[in-house]
C-alpha cells in the first residue's frame, strides 16, 4: 500500500507542488501573525529600548507585505466616517493581496483559454481514456511476467492444501452472503450437490466465477479477482461436491458429469494423478 | 439641528439571541448524535424517524437556518438599529419575522424526522414551507430597508451593503432552486431534472454557503469587532474592493461541488476558475477584520469576546483557502464524496459562523443586560475547549478522508481494485469515533457558555427600549469634492440593492442559462426511458429514508470508479430525475448502476440486505429498515404522480395515470414471486417491493442500446 500512496502522489506532482506551494506561503503568513503577536507580547514584559523611528525586521517584513500605516501615524488616514462610533481607516491595500488577485485572475483567463479555446487540452473523458490505455497495458506487461494468465481454456484444478486453503478464504469473504458458509446455498445456488445450473468442474466453474451470471446476480469476479485467485475458489468449490452440509438448499440444474468415464466427485482424484 | 429622540428596540435582538442559544445546542446534539450513529448504526433503535438519512438533513438545517439563521437576525437586528440611528421600521414586523421563523424552524424539523423531504440538499424543506420562508423572507426585507430608509446617518456603513446583498440574494437563490409541482400537501417534485436540476441546485447550495454563513456574517464582524476592539476599521479602500469582488465572484462558483460529473465541461471550467479567483476577495474580509484588531493585542489576551473572533476570523481564512483548493479539479478528484468535504465544512460551520456567534453573544449579552459577563473563566474555558474541540474534530475526518480515497483509488498489480468497498468503511470508524469525542468537546463548550449567559442574565436586567437621540436628515446631500466615490452609491440604498443585484445575477444567468436552452448540454439517449409507476414510487421512498445522504448516484470517469461500480454516468441518463439524486458523500457505495452488470444483485440479496445490513456485510454502518417489509405501499397517489410526471414533459402515453397502478401491481406481483422462489415470504404490497424494483433500474438503461 505503502508504494502505492507513493505513486499515487509522484504521478500527481504538478498539482501536489502547487498545493504545497500555496500551504507553505499560508503558513508563511500565519508565522508573521504569530511573530509579531510574541512581539508584542514580549514588549509588554520588556519594554522595548529602541529610539524613535527606528524599524526592527520584522517590523519591516510587516509593513513591506501590508503596506500598513504605522499605528502612532494613523491620524493621518483615519477618514471622518463614524457610525454608532466605529471609525475606519483608509490603509493602502495590501500589496500581496493585490498580487494575488491578479495572479488568480491573469490563471483563470489562462485557464479558459488553454481547456475551451485551444486544441491541446485534454477534458475529463479525454483523460479517461488515457487512464484506461495505460492500466490495460501495464496489466498485461504484469500478467505476462507473472506466468498469472490462466483462462477458462488453460485452468487446472488445484489440489494441494495451500491452493485450497487459499480458495476457501476467498471463499469466505466474498461468496458465504449468498452460497452459504459451507456452500450449501441460500440466495445463490447449493455448491455441494451434483446439480448445476451452468456447468461443474474446474473450467465451468471457472468460466461462471470468471464472468458472472448477470441478470440473476452472480457477480463478474474478474474484476475483483485475480486469475489464479478465481482457479483457487473454482477449485475449493469442486472440492466441496458431496460434502453434504447442513440445511443444503433444494437441487437447481442438471446432473453434472464430466464426458469422461469418471463421474464428476472423482475428478479431483483424477488430477492428482497427474 | 433639531435633535430626534427615538429608542432602539432590544427586545427583539433579545429573542434572537435566545433563539440562537437554543437552537445552537438543539442543532449541535443532533449533529453529536448521527455522528455517533456512523460509529454504532444501532443508535437509531431501529425507528424510522431517527435513522441517518432523516437526522442529517436536521442536523444541517437547524445549524444552517435555525442557528446560524437566528444569529445574523440578532446581529443585524441589533448593529443594523445603531448604524441607522433609527429604531426598526415597525415592530409587528419584527414579531412576526421572529415568530415566523421559529415556527418555520419547528416545521421543518417535525417535517424531516417524518420523512417529508424534496431531497435536495440544503433545500429539503417541502412546498407549503418553501413559501412560508418566501414570505417571512419578505417581512425581514420590508422591516430591514424600511429602516434603512428611516435613517438617521446619511451613508450606509459596509455592515449593511452586506446585509443589503445578502437580503436580494438569498431571496433570488430561494426562489429559483424552490420550483417544485406539488403533488400532495407533503410531496412535490424539482421542476428541473438531472444535470439541470443539479446546477441548480449546486448553484443554490454553493451560494447558501456565501450569503447566508459568510456575507452577513462579514457583515456582523464589520459591527462587532471595531465595537469589542474599540478600533476603527483597517482599510475602508479593501471594503469597498473585497465587497463587490465577493458578491461578483462567488456566485459562479457553484459547478466546483460538480467536477468530473455528468455536468458540461464549460460548467466545470467555470466553476473551478472563479473558486480560485475568489481567495483574495475573500482573504480581504480576514484581512480586515484581523488588521482592525492591530494594535489591540492586548485587548486580545485579556478579552474572551476578542479570542473568539480572532479564531473565527482565522477560520475563515483557512476555510476559504481551502476551498479554492478543493476546486481544483485534480484535488477535487481525491477529495470529492469523503469526508474531507465533512472536516471542510466543518472549519466554516464551527470555527467561522460558532465562534463568531459566541464572541457576538458573550458581548451582546451583557451589553443588552447592562451588566457584567458572569465569569469570565468560564468563557475562556469555552474558548479552549471550543477550540480543542474543532481540532479534534476536523484532523480525524482530514485522515479518514485522505485514507478513504487512496483506498477507493488503490490497484493491485495485477489490474484489480485493491480494497472492497465495505473494508474502506471499517477502516475509518476509528476516526469517526475520534471525531465524535471532538463534537462532544465542542458541544461541551457551547453548553457552558449557554450556563454563563443564563447565569449573566439573571445577574441584569434588560432594557427593552434604549433610548438615543440624533438629528433627523434633511435635505439633499451636498458632496465635497474630497469624497470617495464611492460615498455617491452609500447614500441610496435602492441603487445598492439593484446594483447588488445585477452583480450576482450575471454568474447565474451564464451559466444557468445555457444549461437549459443548449440542447447539446445535455445528449439524450434513445434507450433511457421513463421509471415504471412501482419504480417510481420506489424512488420516492428513497427520498423519503434520505438515502442519498450516504449514497451518491454518480460514476465519475475514472478507472477507480468504472472498475468498481461500472460504465461513468451520462447526462442524458437523468433526464427523467425530478430531482436529481448525485449525492455529495460515499459513506456508502455508489448506486447509479446498482441495476448494471457489475452490481446487479438478486431481489432476495436486496431483501435481506435492507432487513438487516450487517447480516449480509459484516461491518457495514447502514442503517437496518425493518418497517419496509411491514408497511404498505401507499398507491392512492399513483395516478397523480404520473400526471404530474407528465406535465413536466415525462413522456408517459396520455391516460396513463389511470392504468398506472395496473403495471405497478404486476411488477409488484412478480418480485414477490422471485422472493418467494427464494423462501422470502412477502405480500407484494409492501414498500421494499418498490425499494427493490428502483434499485433494479438503477442505471440499467443504457445497456438496452447495445
Ligand atoms: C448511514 C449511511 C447509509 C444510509 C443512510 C444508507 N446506506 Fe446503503 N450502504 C451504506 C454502506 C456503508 C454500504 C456498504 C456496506 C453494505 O453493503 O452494507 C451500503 C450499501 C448499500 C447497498 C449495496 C451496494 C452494493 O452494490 O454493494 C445498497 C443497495 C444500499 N446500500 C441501499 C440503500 C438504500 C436503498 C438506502 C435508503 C433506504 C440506504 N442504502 C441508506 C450506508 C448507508
Amino acid at each position: 500500500m505503502q508504494i502505492h500512496i507513493l505513486n499515487f502522489v509522484l504521478i500527481n506532482i504538478s498539482f501536489g507542488d502547487w498545493i504545497l506551494i500555496s500551504l507553505i506561503s499560508f503558513l508563511l503568513l500565519i508565522l508573521i501573525v504569530l511573530l509579531n503577536t510574541l512581539k508584542s507580547l514580549v514588549h509588554e514584559i520588556v519594554p522595548p529600548i529602541k529610539k524613535e523611528n527606528e524599524k526592527t525586521f520584522i517590523d519591516a517584513i510587516e509593513s513591506s507585505l501590508t503596506n500598513a500605516m504605522p499605528i502612532d501615524r494613523e491620524e493621518e488616514i483615519l477618514l471622518d466616517h463614524n457610525y454608532d462610533g466605529i471609525k475606519e481607516l483608509d490603509n493602502h491595500l495590501p500589496p500581496w493581496w493585490v498580487a494575488m488577485f491578479y495572479a488568480t485572475i491573469i490563471w483563470a483567463i489562462g485557464y479558459l483559454i488553454y481547456f475551451h479555446f485551444s486544441d491541446s487540452a485534454k477534458l475529463s473523458l479525454d483523460e479517461y481514456n488515457d487512464e484506461m490505455a495505460i492500466a490495460a497495458k501495464e496489466k498485461s506487461v504484469f500478467l505476462e511476467k507473472e506466468g498469472n494468465k490462466v483462462n477458462e481454456e488453460t485452468v487446472t484444478l488445484f489440489s494441494d492444501q495451500e491452493n485450497l486453503n487459499q480458495g476457501k478464504e476467498i471463499f469466505t469473504t466474498n461468496c458465504t452472503p449468498c452460497h452459504g458458509q459451507s456452500a450449501e446455498g441460500s440466495v445463490g445456488p447449493n455448491l455441494t450437490d451434483i446439480y448445476w445450473l451452468h456447468g461443474g468442474g474446474i473450467k465451468n466453474i471457472f468460466k461462471t466465477v470468471k464472468y458472472g451470471i448477470l441478470g440473476k446476480g452472480m457477480t463478474n469476479w474478474e474484476t475483483q479477482l485475480t486469475p489464479k485467485q478465481i482457479q483457487q475458489v473454482s477449485s475449493y468449490v469442486w472440492s466441496l461436491q458431496g460434502s453434504n452440509p447442513l440445511n443444503g438448499k433444494e437441487k437447481q440444474g442438471e446432473v453434472y458429469s464430466e464426458n469422461t468415464n469418471e463421474i464428476a466427485p472423482d475428478s479431483l482424484k483424477m488430477q492428482t494423478k497427474k | 439641528m433639531a435633535l430626534e429622540t427615538f429608542s432602539y428596540d432590544n427586545k427583539i435582538v433579545k429573542n434572537f439571541a435566545y433563539a440562537t442559544m437554543l437552537w445552537s445546542i438543539v442543532g449541535m446534539l443532533v449533529g453529536l448524535i448521527i455522528s455517533l450513529q456512523l460509529v454504532f448504526p444501532s443508535l437509531n433503535l431501529g425507528i424510522a424517524c431517527t435513522t441517518f438519512g432523516r437526522l442529517r438533513p436536521l442536523h444541517t438545517n437547524a445549524i444552517i437556518f435555525a442557528f446560524v439563521g437566528n444569529g445574523m437576525f440578532m446581529g443585524i437586528y441589533y448593529s443594523l438599529q445603531r448604524l441607522c440611528k433609527a429604531r426598526m421600521f415597525n415592530d409587528t414586523l419584527s414579531k412576526i419575522h421572529f415568530w415566523g421563523w421559529q415556527f418555520i424552524i419547528v416545521a421543518a424539523a417535525l417535517t424531516l424526522v417524518s420523512g417529508i423531504t424534496s431531497g435536495k440538499e440544503y433545500a429539503e424543506l417541502e412546498w407549503p414551507i418553501d413559501i412560508l420562508i418566501t414570505l417571512i423572507w419578505v417581512v425581514f426585507g420590508i422591516n430591514l430597508f424600511g429602516t434603512i430608509l428611516k435613517r438617521r446617518e446619511r451613508h450606509l456603513y459596509v455592515a449593511i451593503w452586506f446585509y443589503i446583498a445578502t437580503w436580494v440574494t438569498v431571496a433570488m437563490l430561494h426562489i429559483i432552486n424552490s420550483f417544485e409541482l406539488p403533488v400532495t400537501f407533503f410531496k412535490s417534485y424539482s421542476w428541473y431534472a438531472g444535470v439541470q436540476d443539479a446546477l441548480v441546485q449546486w448553484w443554490y447550495g454553493h451560494n447558501a454557503v456565501a450569503f447566508f454563513l459568510t456575507t452577513p456574517y462579514l457583515g456582523i464582524m464589520y459591527y462587532f469587532i471595531p465595537k469589542a476592539a474599540n478600533r476603527p476599521v483597517y482599510s475602508y479602500r479593501l471594503s469597498i474592493i473585497h465587497f463587490w469582488a465577493l458578491i461578483f465572484l462567488y456566485i459562479w462558483a457553484g459547478p466546483h461541488h460538480l467536477l468530473y460529473t455528468a455536468l458540461p465541461d464549460w460548467a466545470q471550467t467555470l466553476g473551478m476558475i472563479f473558486s480560485i479567483m475568489l481567495i483574495a476577495p475573500s482573504w480581504g474580509g480576514m484581512i480586515n477584520g484581523l488588521l482592525t484588531l492591530r494594535g489591540a493585542w492586548d485587548k486580545v489576551r485579556e478579552n474572551p469576546v476578542l479570542k473568539f473572533m480572532v479564531v473565527a476570523i482565522t477560520a475563515y481564512g483557512m476555510a476559504t483557502f481551502e476551498g479554492p483548493m478543493l476546486s481544483i479539479k485534480s484535488v477535487n478528484a481525491i477529495s470529492h464524496y469523503t469526508d474531507w468535504t465533512i472536516a471542510h465544512v466543518h472549519v466554516g460551520a464551527l470555527g467561522w459562523n460558532g465562534f463568531l456567534t459566541f464572541g457576538v453573544l458573550y458581548w451582546l449579552i451583557p451589553v443588552l443586560f447592562r451588566t457584567e459577563l458572569y465569569s469570565k473563566k468560564l468563557a475562556n474555558f469555552h474558548f479552549w475547549i471550543g477550540t480543542l474541540g474543532i481540532i479534534f474534530y476536523v484532523l480525524p475526518l482530514y485522515w479518514a478522508g485522505f485514507t478513504q480515497s487512496l483506498m477507493w483509488k488503490e490497484f493491485t498489480a495485477e489490474g484489480q481494485l485493491a480494497n472492497t468497498f465495505l473494508s474502506t468503511v471499517t477502516r475509518i470508524a476509528p476516526m469517526y469515533a475520534m471525531r465524535s469525542i471532538g463534537g462532544s468537546m465542542y458541544l461541551v463548550g457551547a453548553l457552558v457558555m449557554l450556563y454563563n449567559l443564563i447565569k449573566t442574565i439573571q445577574l441584569g436586567s434588560l432594557l427593552e427600549n434604549e433610548e438615543s437621540s440624533a438629528p433627523a436628515l434633511v435635505g439633499e446631500y451636498t458632496s465635497h469634492s474630497t469624497d470617495h466615490w464611492h460615498r455617491w452609491i452609500e447614500r441610496r440604498p435602492i441603487q445598492l440593492l439593484v446594483f447588488s443585484l445585477i452583480m450576482v445575477a450575471i454568474g447565474g444567468i451564464i451559466e444557468l442559462v445555457p444549461t437549459f436552452l443548449v440542447k447539446s448540454n445535455i445528449p439524450t439517449i434513445a434507450s433511457v426511458k421513463p421509471y415504471t409507476p412501482l419504480e417510481l414510487q420506489g424512488r420516492d421512498i428513497y427520498v423519503r429514508e434520505g438515502c442519498s445522504n450516504c449514497h451518491s448516484q454518480m460514476i465519475r470517469p475514472f478507472r477507480s470508479e468504472t472498475e468498481r461500480y461500472g460504465e461513468y454516468s451520462k447526462a442524458g441518463e437523468f433526464v427523467y430525475d425530478h430531482p436529481f439524486l448525485w449525492g455529495s458523500k460515499r459513506t456508502g457505495p455508489d448506486l447509479q448502476r446498482e441495476g448494471g452488470d457489475k452490481l446487479k444483485k438478486p431481489n432476495a440479496w436486496h431483501f435481506n440486505h435492507m432487513r438487516d445490513p450487517q447480516s449480509i456485510s459484516p461491518g457495514s454502518i447502514m442503517p437496518a429498515y425493518p418497517w419496509l417489509m411491514d408497511d404498505n405501499l401507499d398507491t392512492s397517489n399513483t395516478g397523480a404522480k404520473i400526471r404530474a410526471m407528465i406535465k413536466m414533459g415525462v413522456p408517459y402515453p396520455d391516460g396513463y395515470d389511470k392504468i398506472a397502478n395496473q403495471d405497478l401491481m404486476h411488477q409488484a406481483d412478480s418480485i414477490a414471486q422471485d422472493l418467494k422462489q427464494n423462501q422470502i415470504k412477502v405480500m407484494s404490497n409492501k414498500e421494499i417491493i418498490a425499494v427493490i424494483a428502483y434499485l433494479q433500474r438503477l442505471g440499467t438503461d443504457i445497456y438496452k442500446e447495445k
